[in-house]
């Protein structure tokens, strides 16, 4: 329990979006975004140094692999849009084995600590509708 | 941060013209990069990283409807005060760092707790060597009987041969016939040897070679008044029955009746339907009546199985403290601090003057709040701890000029 409450939920958050596929930063971010449906948002200068410290943990394992653009240039330009510069290169990160335990791990640990929340919650709303009735 | 504090192309200047949206991004990242203090290579992948993530934010937001301008204002405020994000990263290697000590110590225990192990595995008495029971060297020493001895007959009764074997060792010989005639044999039996022999020991061997079922003791003998007395195993066996007890910790050597009974002649035992020797295990003790050479064996046993016990409780304490370690670790792993919340949950990272500098109020009230925080734990050196006030000092210094507009 102690656990659930003192870590960090970004790790959770990080480590929960990659166990569903590799991703770069950037995708990170947008995508946890979109499975919160805005309602969270994670902040690039708390991300990457995060990224940073799981993939020093042995958490995560990381890839560079060069950025192939999505259009041409003429493509973008025609839109009015600035295309995707060619030869850079985004760092792919995707969960080691040992962070996929630590996933499960937390996991469990955040269930648990829900559920002993919950008790409380379903104890105390029952005790304040009792006593609402009475 | 402005391309004009920390230009990323001096070239700009030269040419006067005010910085593009693109220079506003080089400047930042040049700022982060000397911030960092990494190695060059790995300030270079962060670099990358992060340049990577500002033009596809940056696009994102222009195809939203901001202009470019805009757009890399609005990704750079996104990312923050590069100082502090420079400081996170950091915390993270530091965290790492400090990660790597720990699990040297730990690493260090189990070397420790494993050598301890080994060597108490290792030790003589251990199970790790092969014993073998011993019995009972010739009952009696004398140095007659050590004699090399000639051994020539053919077909010659086994009184004579005796008698020969007498002369030799010099000892007069005193051979009990009836319990020999029960084992088949009888002073008229011929013999016949053609080798030499290294002591009595050797030459009763080489007649229960030829009588016997050379399974060893069917003929013994025993020293009495300076001749040799012989006669079979079982003869003396019987006159030598010895009721005697045992001392056990069951516990601490797993000694059972049916063990003794399974590997210490188990032809004797009554419960075996012998008829030389029976046992009884009352509580912590093992009532033995058997002969000597029996109790010998006994002893032997009990004796090997207080070593293995031994060795088990060793190895249950070696297992004990490996799962102690995986233990620690793994609380040391669950503890992971991520480096935003590095300032509660770990000692914040030693802050550069220029650092502090470049904070603005609201992060300089948080480094101070942090550093105070962390020095009055009990768990901290007092040099960490001077340290931590130090920059608290200053953290709060800024924080006032900041305020005043500084």
């Amino acid at each position: 329990m102690a656990r659930a409450m003192k870590n960090d939920p970004m790790e959770l958050v990080v480590l929960a979006v990659l166990g569903d596929g590799p991703l770069y930063g950037y995708a990170i971010t947008k995508k946890v975004a979109a499975r919160s449906a805005g309602e969270m948002k994670v902040s690039p200068g708390v991300l990457y140094p995060l990224l940073s410290l799981l993939e020093k943990q042995g958490l995560i394992t990381s890839t560079w692999e060069e950025v192939r653009a999505e259009r041409s240039e003429a493509e973008a330009a025609n839109a009015g849009e600035p295309a995707a510069p060619r030869g850079r290169r985004r760092k792919w990160y995707r969960l080691s084995p040992k962070g996929k335990k630590r996933l499960e791990q937390r996991i469990d640990a955040h269930r648990a600590y829900q559920r002993m929340i919950d008790s409380f919650l379903s104890g105390g709303a029952s005790g304040g509708a009792e006593g609402a009735r009475a | 941060v402005s391309a004009e504090r920390v230009p990323s192309d001096p070239g700009l200047r030269l040419t006067g013209g005010a910085p593009t949206p693109r220079d506003e991004i080089a400047a930042w990242l040049d700022l982060l990069e000397k911030m960092l203090g990494s190695p060059a290579r790995e300030c270079a992948a962060t670099r990358e990283e992060l340049e990577s993530h500002l033009r596809e934010r940056v696009r994102d937001l222009v195809v939203e409807g901001l202009d470019e301008g805009e757009a890399v204002r609005c990704a750079l405020s996104e990312l923050g005060d590069a100082a502090v994000m420079a400081r996170r990263y950091r915390q993270a290697k530091s965290f790492s760092r400090r990660r790597l000590i720990m699990n040297f110590s730990l690493c260090a225990a189990v070397v420790v707790a494993g050598v301890v192990g080994v060597v108490g595995l290792s030790r003589p008495d251990s199970s790790s060597r092969i014993s073998t029971f011993q019995p009972p060297a010739g009952v009696e020493e004398h140095p007659s009987l050590e004699r090399k001895m000639e051994l020539r007959f053919q077909e010659e009764p086994l009184r004579a041969v005796f008698a020969a074997v007498s002369t030799q060792i010099d000892m007069p010989i005193r051979v009990l016939w009836r319990p020999l005639g029960e084992q088949g044999m009888s002073d008229e039996t011929p013999i016949t040897l053609d080798q030499d022999a290294k002591g009595f020991d050797a030459f009763l061997k080489a007649l229960d070679e030829q009588l016997g079922d050379g399974a060893g003791w069917a003929i013994a003998y025993r020293v009495e008044d300076d001749a040799v007395k012989v006669a079979t195993a079982d003869y003396f066996d019987r006159r030598e029955i010895v009721l005697a007890s045992y001392e056990l910790n069951t516990q601490a050597a797993p000694v059972t009746a049916d063990l003794i009974q399974k590997f210490v002649h188990p032809e004797g035992w009554q419960q075996n339907g012998g008829d030389m020797a029976n046992l009884e295990l009352v509580g912590g003790k093992l009532f033995v009546r058997a002969p000597e050479r029996y109790h010998a064996e006994v002893r032997w046993f009990i004796e090997e199985m207080r070593a293995w016990s031994d060795v088990q409780a060793r190895a249950d304490e070696l297992n004990a403290l490996r799962a102690q370690v995986r233990r620690l670790e793994s609380r040391l792993e669950g503890n992971a601090v991520a480096p935003e919340h590095a300032a509660s949950g770990g000692i914040p990272a030693p802050l550069s003057a220029e650092e502090i500098e470049n904070m603005d109020a609201q992060t300089a009230m948080k480094e101070w709040s942090a550093r105070k925080k962390s020095a009055s734990l009990g768990d901290v050196s007092s040099e960490t701890r001077q340290r931590l006030l130090d920059e608290a000092e200053k953290c709060r210094d800024r924080m006032a000029r900041a305020r005043s507009g500084e």
